[in-house]
């Protein structure tokens, strides 16, 4: 057999691949074949061990259940007996007609201290309609269960009164069941959901998407361990923004996207280390007191106005889309960037340099933006209206003391410019730069390190650089090097 | 909502960059088959070169190749099927490097075609046989080893084969 020849040189690459992709080849075994890979090795037989507590998350296909049911109902026996416990189990049904064996598999599993359960069914359909499934009632006796993803389910929490059915507007989970609970997903939230309401006092993580922007409540005020929070196309109101921080003390991610009912953020938190906003394109107002804060993405249009205390190693980053009218973009994007001018790294992503390349007269009336910032990346799709000395002067006027300035474009290679300086002689006179807290780097720079420009580039920088500045040096290094 | 997001994202080129320091520019539509890259795109708008530090160039390379060939625009299905059975022809530590690469990137068509790829060299064959072809050395004792055949004793009734082709 072809192949065989490189294995042989080699190691035993194979059993050192990660343990569910070798469940994952010996899925795709008969049940009867796959078993008996467990005497290869201890850990072929781990593998086998809990391949079958793992059937993926995709539909297995209805000929293989009889032959699935009967490794399920073996496997688990065993442990049983053995009193072994599970870590996860996943499975995907192709037709709910199956689902009369999941009872008696949870209730082994829950013996089992499961701690992570993943179920996927298809959905019946009742006169012509789509319909969920239930959830088989064992599952709430799972005390030591810290993840449950259900696809194709309704829920009915059975005691306490509390009642969900993902057919209702209304998705609500108490603090009295489900304890150890880290983590819910939403996805997708139907039509007719309009309030999201988790009393989790564990819960560290919740994703909520919502396909048609109509969920507006969204209650988690009681879930105190929150750290992380991702908002898709959820109308969620200003007031319900600011309010969010004062209750979870520990919150630390958040990302939104699409929430276009935002017209005023305000955000007040000295835990908050990352913020994405995205496509939020009604917002205003942007109010940040977040000494924390590390990163920030950006990317809603068109630029609202900025207040703006977050942590000096700041990394923030900016999708530019101006509108194809807009006369006064290049005003409004200096005034917009100059809330960052203490950020360390700026990235910047455009389709076309025309967004970034602001015109000379509009600097004289202007203080560049970044002065401040020593890392900028600029992420340019299309640059055919200028040349790379009209963008890289743009870029030098709006962030006059850079250490690394970087293009990534069509072209191969990351385009990269570092600058050394040398400390200013107090009897220069050029005026250009009286106004900063420092000297520009006309005056100061000493060298200059180029890294994938073109031969003709180089060449035009070449020009450039020695014509602006008193540089001594010039080190060009070939395509793909590292500097 | 997502078309609007769709139609500025549409036109994004990507830069991929191996474990051995390569680039490969991608178009984003193409690479985002990678549910990794997709979620990167995806949060937030920093489409800078992705690393991948766990793919070598040779792997990427092929795994680029697989992905153009599934982009819906290009390809028709008879063309993909004998692209698929052209590429599990590839040597086995080739297709295990791929394996290795698609969990990764969580690119889930590549990896059902090359963990069913690597399935089918073990299909049929005797444990013994499969120790041969992957080099794998038993860590069982004798005893152990009799003891798990036990489990499963319904695995071990009926004829296998010993060959290793």
């Amino acid at each position: 057999m072809e192949g065989r020849s490189d294995v042989d040189a080699a190691a035993d690459r194979i059993s050192k691949l990660p343990e569910p992709i070798l469940q994952h080849i010996l899925s795709f075994l008969l049940a009867k074949d796959a078993a008996q890979m467990s005497t290869l090795s201890k850990v072929w037989d781990s593998a086998w061990n809990s391949l079958s507590s793992n059937f993926g998350d995709k539909f297995l296909k209805s000929k293989d259940m009889p032959k699935l049911v009967n490794v399920v109902n073996q496997t688990l026996a065993n442990r049983q007996k053995h009193k072994i416990s599970m870590q996860k189990f996943s499975l995907g049904l192709p037709h709910h007609r199956w689902l009369s064996y999941v009872d008696d598999w949870i209730k082994i599993l829950i013996a089992c201290n499961i701690k992570e359960l993943n179920l996927r069914v298809s959905r019946p359909i009742y006169e012509g309609k789509l319909e969920y499934n239930s959830l088989p009632e064992a599952i709430f006796a799972a005390k030591a269960l810290n993840v449950l993803r259900l696809d194709g389910f309704k829920i009915e929490l059975p005691s306490n009164g509390i009642k969900t059915l993902m057919d209702l507007p209304v998705f609500k989970l108490g603090d009295t069941s489900l304890p150890k609970l880290k983590k819910v997903n939403l996805e997708f939230c139907p039509f007719v959901f309009q309030l999201v309401d988790i009393a989790a006092i564990n819960l560290e993580d919740h994703k909520i998407y919502s396909l048609y922007g109509n969920l507006k409540v969204v209650k988690i005020t009681a879930c105190k361990a929150l750290k992380t929070l991702y908002l898709n196309c959820v109308a969620v109101t200003d007031e319900w923004l600011e309010s969010l921080f004062s209750s979870l003390p520990i919150f630390e991610i958040f990302k939104l996207f699409g929430c276009e009912t935002l017209k005023n953020m305000k955000i007040t938190s000295d835990r908050l280390k990352w913020l994405m906003a995205s496509r939020c394109d009604n917002l205003i107002a942007v109010e940040l007191d977040t000494p924390n804060l590390i990163k920030f993405q950006y990317n809603c249009h068109p630029l609202s106005t900025f207040k703006l205390k977050a942590s000096i190693l700041l990394e923030a980053s900016f999708c530019l889309t101006p509108e194809a009218d807009d006369n006064h973009w290049h005003s409004k994007l200096t005034k917009f960037l100059a809330n960052f001018n203490h950020s360390k790294v700026i990235e910047l992503s455009c389709h076309c340099d025309r967004v970034i390349v602001i015109p000379k007269d509009l600097r004289e009336n202007f203080l560049p933006p970044l002065y401040g910032t020593n890392i900028l990346q600029v992420n340019l799709q299309n640059q055919s209206n200028y040349s790379v000395v009209d963008v890289i002067d743009s870029m030098l006027w709006i962030s006059p003391h850079l250490g690394t300035l970087s293009f990534i474009t069509r072209a191969p290679g990351l385009k990269t410019l570092k600058f050394i300086y040398e400390d200013a002689s107090d009897d220069d006179e050029k005026p250009c730069c009286a106004s900063l807290p420092w000297k520009c780097w006309r005056h100061v720079l000493k060298k200059v390190k180029l890294q994938n420009f073109t031969c003709m580039e180089q060449q035009e920088l070449r020009n450039y650089f020695f014509a602006n500045a008193d540089i001594s040096e010039m080190v060009v290094i070939p395509l793909d090097c590292s500097l | 909502m997502a078309e609007a997001s769709s139609s500025i994202t549409e036109k994004f080129f990507l830069t991929l960059k191996s474990s051995d320091g390569d680039e490969f520019v991608l178009e984003e539509s193409i690479a985002i088959q990678s549910i990794t890259i997709k979620n990167m795109v995806e949060d937030g708008c920093s489409s800078s070169v992705i690393p991948l530090s766990k793919v070598d160039t040779e792997t990427l390379i092929k795994v680029i190749e697989y992905m153009k060939m599934h982009s819906s625009t290009s390809s028709n299905e008879e063309e993909i099927e004998n692209f698929d059975k052209k590429f599990v022809s590839n040597s086995i530590n080739t297709i295990l490097n791929i394996l290795e690469a698609a969990n990764f990137l969580d690119i889930n068509n590549l990896l059902e075609l090359c963990a069913e790829a690597v399935a089918n060299r073990i299909k049929n064959k005797t444990p013994e046989a499969v120790r041969k072809i992957f080099n794998i050395t038993s860590d069982f004792t004798p005893e152990e080893e009799a003891e798990i055949r036990n489990e499963t004793p319904w695995a071990f009734e009926g004829n296998l084969d010993h060959s290793l082709d």
